[in-house]
């Protein structure tokens, strides 16, 4: 994990304080739900990165539990609408986890972009998977020549196993001629680091960082090179 | 020599306490259907390995299921496969620290059940587990075709009671260990017991530790239910209090099969988890019902004073069940429920 930083540093003092009696060594071991990610990377007209678009394929038995009762007029498809109250306890329910989205300069902690509230959210369902689209806006554009910049996607506790797809990761949309992605996967975890990192609530977003050095080369990370 | 006996005794129950209140508890949902099972996994030691493993295993196993029932619909042989799965997966769930089998094994060393019954108890809460599941599906899935953001809703309602619960028993056990130790405390110089003396009071009163450990998950066993002699009413207590809170991996599968149009695979399946849930909670229960003798001889070797230091902690541990059921209640109300 190359970006640290310091909102993440604060919610996980807080989660900490409660977090620590009320739900510690909760977060699971093991992954309980498997996602393929795809992120295209939003660029204004001044080629500043303004915001993240998400497209994430859940594994077929969480979907085939998520979609449970959604068929409303029972003709055995899944529309938009009838998807959309799950799209939004989808989102809601991630704010907690900061999406799962860290955006920020290599090894600068302090330079980082805040996400708002995600917009353009919705799921599709393809017979056998659900996949999630959502829009994450930064709230102020973020400038990819002030240093390595890089996207991250990945669970740190391991709650949800995050794999960027094969085709389509991750797209550069309206970016400047010169810019181009650099797309690390993560190698997976071995058995002992898996369950260390069990030992965090899931609600807990920063980890000691001794521990993240063991989970270094496990982030899903999107570099963006702008020269 | 016995005073250092009964002083590692006092430990272990300070362990005992601490190692529950640490345990499995509410996890978040990042997705906000799905309710989670929490694993608990242990920090370190010799054992980190172990968990690891049965970790990864579990994993490993509850991928491969949503194959193979799927893969039933075209080939009815990859029945046994699912079933043996099914079982494996019941056994490395249960193999782990947490959920049910703490109270089950504290309930056993608090009662000082036989061998044999454990293992018939253990087996009994596993199948419960089970039945719950399935009844819950049947009813919301099947039937009402509720949502599964209804489904995870009607699970945070069924944790907010057991929280609930939990404090109640808590707040019980609290007021029944202060009366107990206030009996306890000897009047003059310790007085000494001799070893094994035979109808000396306090045998049966003094290993209440176990349920306090009800704290390590959403069911603690019916305070009315611990001490004296086995019988069906009073076991079932405990048993229905440990089934009352569906294993989260069952629910997820079952609905899963009814979605592939073969419900009673899931059906199946779920009963195979159960087989194996109960074989490793059987196993849990004789290494309890074991150490509760080793237990029980060590403290009736104590003096009067080692007396009441079991039972402060035993108090503590009470008073810890009460504000743990508090907090996680007040942690599942903040969460919007």
């Amino acid at each position: 994990m190359y970006l640290k930083s310091v909102r993440k540093s604060v919610l996980a003092g807080a989660a900490v304080a409660a977090g620590t009696i009320v739900s510690a060594g909760g977060a699971g071991a093991h992954p309980h739900v498997w996602v393929d990610s795809r992120s295209d990377i939003l660029f204004n007209a001044d080629g500043a990165i303004s915001g993240i678009r998400h497209a994430w394929t859940f594994d077929e038995m969480f979907s085939a539990y998520a979609i449970q009762g959604l068929d409303e007029d029972n003709d055995g498809k899944l529309t938009r609408e009838e998807l959309q109250p799950l799209a939004q306890v989808n989102v809601e329910s991630l704010n907690e986890f900061d999406y799962f989205t860290y955006l920020g300069v290599i090894g600068v902690d302090e330079v980082y972009g805040v996400f708002r509230d995600p917009v353009d959210y919705w799921l599709d369902y393809d017979g056998t998977k659900l996949t999630l689209h959502f829009t994450l806006p930064l709230t102020e554009p973020f400038d990819p020549k002030q240093g390595l910049t890089a996207i991250e996607v990945y669970d740190p506790t391991f709650f949800v196993d995050f794999q960027l797809a094969e085709t389509d990761t991750a797209l550069l949309v309206d970016a400047p001629s010169g810019c181009r992605l650099d797309i690390e996967r993560a190698e997976g975890f071995d058995t002992a680091t898996a369950n260390l990192l069990s030992q965090f609530p899931a609600d807990v977003r920063e980890l000691p960082p001794e521990i993240l050095e063991l989970t270094e080369g496990n982030a899903n990370t999107i570099k963006v090179v702008c020269e | 020599m016995i005073v250092r006996a009964d002083t590692r005794f006092v430990v272990l129950l300070a362990g005992l306490a601490v190692a529950c209140l640490l345990a499995d508890t509410a996890a978040a949902n990042p997705f906000g259907v799905a309710r989670p099972d929490p694993s608990v996994a242990v920090q370190s030691g010799p054992l980190a390995g172990l968990f690891g493993w049965i970790a990864a295993k579990q994993s490993e196993f509850y991928r491969a299921l949503s194959g193979l029932v799927a893969a039933f619909r075209t080939d009815p042989g990859a029945g046994w496969a699912l079933a043996g799965l099914s079982f494996l997966y019941g056994l490395f769930h249960a193999a782990g620290p947490g959920h049910g089998k703490v109270v089950i094994t504290s309930y056993l060393v608090a009662t000082g059940e036989t061998m044999r019954r454990g293992i018939v108890l253990s087996f009994a809460a596993a199948f419960v587990q089970a039945l719950t599941a399935i009844a819950m599906v049947t009813v919301l899935t099947v039937i009402l075709r509720a949502t599964s953001i209804a489904m995870t809703q009607a699970t945070g309602f069924v944790e907010i009671a057991s929280y609930a619960l939990i404090a109640l028993i808590g707040a019980r056990l609290v007021y029944g260990k202060s009366l107990a130790l206030i009996a306890k405390m000897p009047v003059g110089s310790p007085q000494t017991v001799a070893a094994g003396a035979p109808g000396h009071g306090h045998h049966h009163h003094h290993h209440g530790h176990g349920p306090d450990c009800g704290c390590g998950h959403d069911h603690a066993p019916d305070p009315a239910s611990l001490g004296g002699p086995f019988s069906l009413k009073r076991a079932w207590t405990a048993v229905l209090a440990v089934g009352i809170r569906p294993c989260t991996g069952a629910l997820v599968v079952l609905v899963f099969a009814f979605s592939q149009g073969v419900y009673a695979v899931g059906v199946a399946s779920t009963l195979a988890m159960a087989v194996g849930t109960g074989l490793a909670v059987a196993i849990l229960a004789a290494l309890a019902v074991g150490a509760r003798g080793f237990a029980a001889r060590l403290a009736d070797d104590g003096a009067g004073w080692a007396a009441v230091g079991l039972q402060t902690v035993e108090l503590l541990a009470a008073l810890a069940v009460c504000a743990f059921g508090l907090l996680m209640l007040g942690g599942a109300l903040q969460a919007g429920l």
